[in-house]
């Protein structure tokens, strides 16, 4: 029986291996090359998202390429796009390391034919076929749900945030309404604005305490202020034991991932930068491949949804496997 | 006290008023006085607490390395940006070879090499090649960031193999028991305290310090005095650089991460602290008393502005309103000091 199932197997795959196309190099060509242009090239995020994106380039035979400055110069990430439109790519994902400063190169890529996403970070104004990422008002939504599992209505809630950011207030909107949602009596009792700074992140949230000792829940509503706030339960003497403030954090550096592992942070939201490169490929393949009706928002081009896509998170807690993974980032 | 002394004495009294009166460090004793009778009547169950004063204290240190960095530069005409972006270079550097296995001597000369490169090149630019100190440290800020950037990707940088002590002395306090009550002062504040002292010390009485006043009250006199104006401008701004330098050291170890974003803005801090304390945008004048109080203050206002529950979208609006008065009270008192 073993036998003739092998057996069976083996000719099956014989079958499917001479019927199915072979991935010659024309084939592989006629699958397209696509470029991914980054921001801070050679972080674990990025590389996290071009890992994705190459994944999914293989499952149909296409190539791919990273581009980008291992700094914030968002003005090189547009020469980068200019270079890739040059060479000739099927279709480019950047992320935007500063929103206007990529508009004329995502511009006048789609004006060349070649479809052109955002992710990670969007570029609103531009022309790009549509932006791949995560909702911030749904992340921050999943984060109060999750503070709502854990206090219920007894949750009071300290946040730590920069004023005035459009992704921060939607985070927050959402953290809010889903956490009140699920637990009416949970509360947002403070706000402080650490202004994006680590050291300013444990004085304010230091002060915060001190102010309101009912706060048992601090949310880091961006990726700077959890050690910040980690430090500032250290220095009220709640870092531990019964009057402990659990502390939320929104980041998957690897301090930040061991410190959930060791007790120190309760939880942390993870975004999926993975999943950004696989969805980013997966749009530009469909809008340079197209079927026989063109998408109805970029005329030439394949079908991708009109919507943002969302990519959502996890919110990662003491022994989740995706902690491991992201401790065991890909190397690019 | 004979009769003669006694008529000296009340003749002095007078006098010796007029110079309290007219002491910025007094005013500002004063002013912090205020502030802490203030809080303490409208927050008195969290505002006046070992506490509280503790987390103050400590949390100040850095801005007050910084702060004296910025004032050490600003007595001899000069200015320093780069404070905030030399202090996280410095932090990732010794983060960076504490991750890759080096000892923490060496990781933390590593560190401040790195730190007195950048003072020497701000120094030697202002000094000898004459250019703007505000352009020359504008430059370093967004080189020495950029680095910093490039070398961390944007990351944290832990260290978790490196020695217990390091990663943990700056947080580590020294109990005293006072009238049965026990009150833990952290490291990182004992070390910022007694550099601030000592420098306090040597910056008044000690003769090669006191000639950076001389140099920026007016320079080329100080140059027919035979003083050696380039070679001062740089010694300040390398010790500018020794005290960013130890800040980064506190920073990495308090933190136990080295991190590219460290000290963003904390130059304005440090330049509104100076400036209040005492130091003159112009040259020629700065107190390491009159710093250290500033520095106070603007952490009272910091501390009471979430303790009273301030509106966090104000927060940086009362700071900038605090920095434009200070700055502006610097230039009237100078104008009138000058004539």
């Amino acid at each position: 029986m073993m036998q003739f199932t092998t057996k069976a197997v083996a000719l099956a795959a014989l079958a499917v291996t001479a019927f199915a196309p072979a991935p010659s190099m024309a084939d592989e060509e006629s699958a397209g090359h696509y470029g991914m242009v980054v921001f801070l090239r050679g972080s674990e995020f990025f590389n996290w998202s071009y890992a994705g994106f190459q994944d999914a380039a293989a499952t149909v035979g296409a190539t791919t390429e990273l581009q980008g400055p291992a700094d914030w110069d968002a003005s090189a990430e547009a020469r980068a796009v200019d270079q890739l439109v040059a060479k000739g790519v099927d279709g480019i994902a950047v992320t935007a390391g500063d929103a206007e400063t990529l508009v004329s190169s995502i511009n006048a890529a789609m004006a060349a034919g070649v479809p052109t996403l955002t992710f990670d970070s969007d570029s609103p104004n531009s022309n790009r076929l549509l932006f791949v990422g995560t909702n911030n008002y749904n992340a921050g939504c999943a984060a109060g749900r999750a503070v709502a599992e854990m206090h219920g209505d007894n949750a009071r809630v300290g946040v730590s945030l920069i004023p005035g950011l459009d992704s921060i207030n939607a985070r927050l909107a959402g953290f809010t309404e889903c956490m009140q949602e699920m637990a009416p009596g949970a509360q947002i009792v403070a706000e402080v604005n650490d202004e994006g700074d680590l050291q300013r992140a444990e004085t304010v949230n230091t002060a915060m305490l001190q102010a309101n000792p009912e706060i048992n829940v601090i949310f880091c509503s961006h990726g700077n202020p959890a050690t910040g706030a980690l430090a500032a339960t250290r220095n009220v003497g709640r870092f531990d034991g019964p009057n402990k403030v659990d502390v939320m954090a929104w980041s998957i550096d690897v301090p930040i991932l061991q410190g959930i592992e060791f007790d120190e942070y309760t939880a942390t939201v993870a975004q999926n930068p993975y999943m950004m490169g696989v969805m980013s490929f997966f749009m530009l393949y469909s809008a340079a491949n197209p079927t026989q009706f063109d998408s109805l928002s970029n005329p030439g081009f394949g079908h991708v949804p009109t919507a943002d896509v969302d990519t959502g998170v996890a919110i990662l807690r003491k022994g989740d496997p995706a902690i491991q993974a992201f401790l065991s980032p890909p190397q690019i | 006290m004979n009769a003669d002394a006694s008529v000296r004495h009340m003749a002095r009294a007078p006098e010796w008023t007029q110079r309290i009166g007219r002491s910025r460090e007094f005013w500002l004793l004063l002013i912090n006085a205020g502030a802490i009778i203030l809080l303490s009547a409208l927050r008195p169950d969290t505002f006046f607490s070992w506490l509280n004063f503790k987390a103050v204290l400590g949390l100040m240190s850095y801005d007050l390395l910084l702060a004296l960095a910025m004032t050490t530069v600003l007595i001899v005409r000069g200015l320093d940006l780069s404070v905030g972006s030399v202090l996280a270079l410095t932090s990732v550097v010794i983060a960076l070879l504490l991750q890759q296995g080096f000892p923490v001597f060496p990781s933390v000369a590593g560190g401040f090499v790195v730190a007195m490169l950048c003072g020497a090149l701000n120094g030697v630019f202002v000094a000898k090649l004459g250019i703007l100190p505000f352009l020359v440290t504008l430059a370093m800020l967004s080189a020495a960031r950029g680095v910093a950037t490039v070398l961390t990707t944007g990351q944290y940088i832990s260290f978790p193999a490196a020695p217990y002590w390091f990663s943990t002395f700056a947080r580590s306090e020294i109990g005293i028991t006072v009238a049965g009550g026990y009150y833990g002062i952290p490291y990182l504040l004992l070390i910022t305290l007694t550099v601030t002292v000592l420098y306090g010390i040597l910056l008044s009485r000690w003769v090669p310090l006191r000639q950076l006043f001389f140099v920026g009250e007016n320079p080329e006199a100080a140059k027919l005095a035979g003083l050696r104006v380039d070679r001062l401008i740089i010694s300040a701004y390398l010790i500018s650089a020794a005290f960013v330098f130890l800040a980064a050291v506190l920073m990495t170890s308090a933190n136990r991460i080295g991190y590219a974003n460290y000290g963003i803005t904390a130059e304005l801090r440090a330049l509104a602290a100076a400036v209040i304390g005492g130091a003159s945008l112009f040259g020629g004048s700065g107190s390491v008393l009159g710093t250290f109080l500033a520095v106070l203050l603007l952490a009272f206002i910091g501390n009471g502005f979430v303790l009273l529950g301030g509106d966090p979208n104000w927060q940086q609006a009362t700071f900038g309103a605090v920095l434009i008065l200070a700055v502006a009270l610097d230039a009237i008192r100078t104008r009138r000091e000058r004539g």
